[in-house]
């Protein structure tokens, strides 16, 4: 019976525990991410900060979870009002999720605003809700194209000379001659960078935030433009549905893709897991367009961290996450350790910081990446994301670009039901 | 392929043949688990450009990747350690303690409902076997919202808590229950046991085989259970194996040799028990299972 | 109650009844207050503790500085201490016990005992959520508050295309690895304990195996063997029978064959399992008069094995078609994440975590859709288990 008493007390125990925290000098700060890096990156940026705060250390604890786990757990959380970290860093495309508990989050206008003037507005745009700021940007993410100059000049084409989409068709036609197994570029099946860009550059958007805008002109116009590519035999669909996955790496490895349009930070991409084969062969340069005078870039991926309202020291958070990633200092360090293309564009033509040659990316592609951006620093447009995103991605991920590309299903009737099926869904 | 149609045991054409049929199963039964032991020999990234499959390239083979799951990477001159082995330990644990609370707690339960005749038995009984019908998915929300308002959240016990009384094992138990006669009870009462002096000293011994294939199926059902732990646990440190092992998956981080041959290590325990007991568990269910 | 039943069997001393009529109220009052704090209790003792002042967590409708009446004040109280006030409870009610020992051993009271923890864990894990599901169904509820809405969700569900995809999916599946995962572990459970062949004892060991991988180890495997890569197992397959190789995750087939098959490979051990522990429990004398007739195992198999096994098939039926339906983890794993190809792996309750955890504002959606597939497999089995003949039959 005894035990039995135990156990019953026990249980009472386990039921009605509560969390005490203990208070300490050093204000722990928990944090997720889903990305290995940051935890790296932000790690160091505490200790920076512990060395500049000396009054007010910090210790963040940062976990890293998988990414639908880590989104699905923040909106679980948020909803419940309890158990989200302090910060966290919440993907682009999931960034409207999230931004529908704005009333949990931290506004972290004032925070920003000591480097609002130099920073890349069109990306602090996307985590803006009435006209407050909640994420902390990591980069632009400026797409921009990769060119193996290598592979160009064996066919005789001189990268500078493309600039528009047309001039990049004619270039791929010269290397097909030139090299049967080699490919101008890819299309993606499971992601829209280039066609995000596309979009952009002919001025409108897949949204407004209402109703979802499939069955265009415009998008039509990008689909027809690449299977034009397809049908050529100048781009092949890439492995792997996209450029960022593991077998889209090993397919460019293998260097017979002459160019890559990605966002700037596809860079690491390289270094860190392409690695020797394309070392000093690629080249950054503007991404080209449909005609002359239109957006040579979108920023696109990345992440913005948030600040929970009822967590701890939210104003400390928020004054962190500033130092850490928008002021000049940390934005070096975004570039230094990370390789992204700085929001702060104070830095940009500091040649101390952006043209040093120990850098790994200055050293990996012929030339200054950062060379690209500087010509384009005012061009760099953006598409919108809300709450309706996530879902109009979906479709246009698993679905449309598979059957235009893939199965060959007419771009008008494909088109159609993507407009159906997304309408549909969007209740 | 058919059965022998020979009456005699050991006709040796049958025999042949269904061992050899036998020998072909056992093979394709292993295919998966073998490419992924061979895998690990040939390292993750090098998995995900050749693809998982069968052909040794036996001079590239190495053990990078076993090595990084024991040692950690090498990095500035210093093991760089990862958090496998936490959440191995972890897993373990929880295992440990739901395994045995669990059948400790449903066997109790069964016990209640096997032997004893009370009031609202009938009832309870019906909804025993209508929890063992509803997706968990459907409730996890509101179960998340519940445990988190017990200050639960983030702890093994807000992960194990509303799984300690088993429905199927209830069920199981008291399937096995009622084969034991009354007899035996009416006799240990006569002899002054306490009711809960018999199920101690009475039923619980004869519940051996029965504890036996149900810790198997408990044991492994907590060691692999995922939604439910990745909805309460949010501290790194304190994943299990299948929470840790999802996370490696990420295309933002380069983690493929962790996952491989942690996903490898991770069939170990389970497999040692399973050897060990297989003889009980076939008992315990014969004893127990069905019998409509 | 149990005093009462008390009474009935053996009339006991009744000392100090008030302790457990006070303990018991004690321990409502401690669950009710816990119950209130729904979603709360975090942030609520953070505000206790720093301010002493719980206005604005629990009245969040009053005015800055309005005062709390008495009772009030009173279940401000006693839901910061819940916990004690619990404790209390269970202090007098074991007083009450330790008063009258003779009561908690009757025969009366012990069964209650016994069931206490299945009741504890109905109550708060499932009874008060699968509640709470069933309204949200009739909510909308969303960052900033929640309101009724009547049955827009289950109108919303039933007209959108998607749902449909699941069902499919999920009904598809559901029949196939019925039909697959019955027959052959049955047969394979027969042969491997006709004893004719020793290898299988071996093929027993080496099946129940995958049964010992979790889904995410089982996962990871299958997703890289049907992986796109020329090099992949299943292409290496497809070349050997002198195929090209394909996309198998981006066909409807390919998507659900991978599917199939690791429900395959993971399952057929267990079912052998169930099967071999149904086929021990048929006497061998019933093996013996067939021999003296003259049977060939064919006819043993389909004359004694088959009918006597019914029990098992109707278990393990039940269980596979309850399983089927409410699959989601393997698609999860196989096609890393809720989302698929023109969702070839989108399931039942894929659709519902998509709508539940991945979406916001729509938990009221989610909660419509978990309501509606319980319904479905509830029915699905009670008509299963009508045909079978189980139902009707009273138990044992």
């Amino acid at each position: 019976m005894k035990k039995l008493f135990a156990m019953a007390l026990a249980l009472c125990l386990l039921l009605g525990g509560v969390v005490v925290a203990s208070a300490e000098e050093t204000t722990t700060l928990t944090m997720w991410t889903f990305i290995a890096q940051h935890q790296e990156f932000f790690e160091k940026a505490a200790e920076r900060w512990n060395s500049e705060n000396p009054d007010r250390p910090i210790a963040v604890e940062v976990t890293t979870i998988g990414y639908d786990d880590m989104h699905n757990k923040l909106k679980v959380a948020l909803q419940a009002d309890e158990g989200a970290p302090d910060m966290c860093d919440v993907e682009l495309g999931q960034f409207p999720n999230v931004l529908a508990y704005s009333d949990k989050l931290v506004d972290l206008t004032d925070a920003l605003s000591p480097y609002m003037a130099d920073l890349v507005k069109a990306r602090l745009e996307i985590y803006a809700k009435d006209g407050k700021y909640y994420g902390a940007p990591l980069h632009v993410g400026a797409m921009v194209s990769f060119y193996d100059v290598a592979l160009l000049e064996s066919a005789g084409v001189n990268y500078e000379d493309i600039k528009t989409r047309d001039d990049w068709y004619e270039a791929g036609l010269k290397l097909k001659e030139a090299d049967p197994d080699a490919w101008m570029g890819t299309v993606e099946t499971s992601t829209q960078w280039v066609a995000s860009l596309m979009l952009a550059q002919q001025g409108t958007d897949w949204q407004d935030g209402e109703s979802a805008f499939i069955n265009t002109p415009e998008v039509a116009k990008i689909i027809d433009t690449q299977k034009t590519w397809l049908e050529a035999g100048i781009a092949e669909v890439c492995p792997g549905g996209q450029p960022d996955t593991e077998e889209g790496k090993a397919y460019i490895a293998n260097n017979k893709i002459a160019s890559v349009i990605m966002p700037f930070w596809y860079m690491s991409r390289f270094t860190d897991e392409i690695g020797e084969s394309c070392k000093d062969r690629y080249v950054v340069a503007p991404a080209p367009v449909f005609e002359e005078g239109q957006l040579h870039s979108i920023g696109q991926g990345g992440t913005g961290t948030v600040v929970y309202a009822n967590g701890t020291d939210p104003e400390l958070c928020a004054e962190f996450l500033a130092f850490a990633k928008v002021s000049p200092e940390g934005e070096a360090q975004i570039w230094e350790v990370l390789g992204f293309d700085p929001c702060n564009t104070s830095i940009w033509d500091d040649d101390a910081i952006m043209k040093t040659d120990d850098n790994k990316f200055n050293q990996y592609f012929i030339g200054y990446p950062i060379d690209a951006l500087l010509p384009i620093k005012d061009e760099i447009g953006y598409i919108v994301s809300t709450s309706i995103s996530p879902t109009i991605n979906n479709y246009l991920d698993t679905t449309l670009w598979n059957e235009v590309y893939v199965d060959g299903v007419d771009t008008a009737e494909a088109l159609e039901n993507a407009q159906d099926s997304i309408d549909s869904d969007l209740f | 392929m058919k059965p022998t149609n020979q009456e005699k045991r050991g006709n040796p054409v049958a025999k042949v043949t269904l061992s050899v049929f036998f020998i072909v199963l056992c093979i394709l039964f292993i295919i998966p688990l073998y490419a992924l032991l061979l895998g690990t020999f040939k390292g993750g990234a090098e998995l995900f450009v050749s693809g998982l499959n069968l052909n040794p390239t036996w001079e590239k083979l190495h053990l990078n990747a076993w090595h990084y799951l024991f040692r950690g990477v090498m990095s500035n001159g210093e093991y760089n350690p990862h958090d496998y082995f936490l959440w191995y330990r972890n897993s373990l644990m929880v295992v440990l303690v739901q395994g045995s609370l669990t059948l400790l707690i449903s066997s109790m339960v069964a016990y209640g409902f096997a032997k004893y005749e009370f009031k609202g038995k009938n009832a309870l009984f019906m909804c025993v076997l209508m929890v063992m019908m509803v997706p968990l998915e459907i409730l996890m929300l509101p179960m998340y919202i519940q445990v988190n308002s017990m200050g639960l959240r983030n702890s093994y016990a807000g992960v194990m808590l509303p799984f300690l009384a088993n429905m199927s094992a209830i069920f199981f138990f008291r399937q096995f229950l009622t084969n034991i006669p009354y007899e035996m009870i009416e006799a240990a009462r006569v002899d002054g046991c306490t009711e809960y002096g018999i199920f101690g000293r009475i039923i619980m011994p004869v519940m051996k085989p029965a504890y036996a294939s149900m810790a198997v199926l408990t044991g492994m059902g907590a060691w692999n259970a995922l939604l439910w732990p990745m909805l309460v646990l949010s501290d790194m440190k304190k994943y299990t194996i299948p929470i840790g092992l999802n996370t490696l998956w990420s295309p933002y981080g380069n983690n493929y040799d962790l996952m491989i041959t942690g996903s490898c290590f991770a069939i170990l325990p389970l497999l040692l028990i399973y050897l060990f007991a297989q003889r009980f568990i076939v008992e315990g269910m014969t004893a127990g299972a069905v019998k409509g | 109650m149990q005093a009462n039943s008390a009474v009935a069997v053996r009339a006991p001393r009744r000392n100090g009844v008030i302790l457990l009529i006070a303990g018991v109220l004690l321990l409502a009052i401690g669950i009710v207050g816990l119950v209130s704090l729904q979603g709360k209790s975090v942030r609520f003792d953070k505000a206790y503790a720093e301010h002493g002042d719980l206005s604005p967590y629990f009245f969040g409708q009053l005015e800055e500085g309005q005062s709390y009446s008495f009772f009030q004040k009173l279940w401000l109280g006693i839901c910061y201490y819940r916990l004690w006030v619990m404790l209390a409870g269970v202090a007098l009610v074991a007083v009450f016990v330790a008063l009258n020992r003779d009561l908690l051993y009757s025969q009366k009271v012990a069964p209650y005992v016994f069931v206490a923890p299945f009741i504890i864990t109905f109550v708060v894990f499932f009874a008060y959520p699968l509640i709470s599901t069933i309204l949200m169904s009739f909510q909308e509820i969303t960052g900033s508050g929640t309101s009724w809405i009547g049955f827009k969700n289950y109108t919303d569900m039933f007209s959108n295309k998607n749902f449909y995809t699941a069902v499919k999916n999920s009904v598809i599946y559901m029949v196939l690895t019925c039909a697959i995962l019955i027959p052959i572990p049955m047969l394979l459970a027969y042969l491997a304990e006709s004893k004719l062949s020793k290898v299988g004892g071996l093929f027993k060991t080496i099946a129940f195996m995958p049964v010992l991988c979790s889904v995410v180890v089982a996962g990871i495997i299958f997703r890289m063997m049907f992986s796109e890569l020329d090099g992949a197992l299943m292409n290496q397959v497809r070349k050997l029978l002198g195929q090209e190789p394909i996309i198998w995750l981006k066909t409807a087939w390919g998507s659900m064959f991978a599917m199939v098959l690791l429900c395959f490979w993971r399952w057929t051990g267990m079912n052998m399992l169930y099967y071999m522990a149904g086929l021990k429990s048929i006497s061998n004398e019933l093996y013996e008069a067939a021999d003296i007739d003259g049977a060939n195992s064919v006819q043993k198999f389909t004359k004694i094995c088959l009918p006597l096994l019914k029990p098992t098939t109707i278990y393990v039926l039940t269980i596979s078609i309850y399983a089927g339906l409410s699959m989601f983890t393997e698609s999860y794993m196989i096609f890393g994440g809720n989302n698929s190809p023109k969702n070839y792996g989108l399931t039942i309750v894929g659709y519902l975590y998509r709508y539940g955890f991945e979406k916001v504002d729509k938990f009221g959606f989610a909660s419509a859709v978990g309501l509606v597939l319980m319904l479905g497999s509830l029915i699905i089995t009670i008509i299963q288990l009508r045909i079978t003949g189980v139902i009707g039959k009273k138990e044992d």
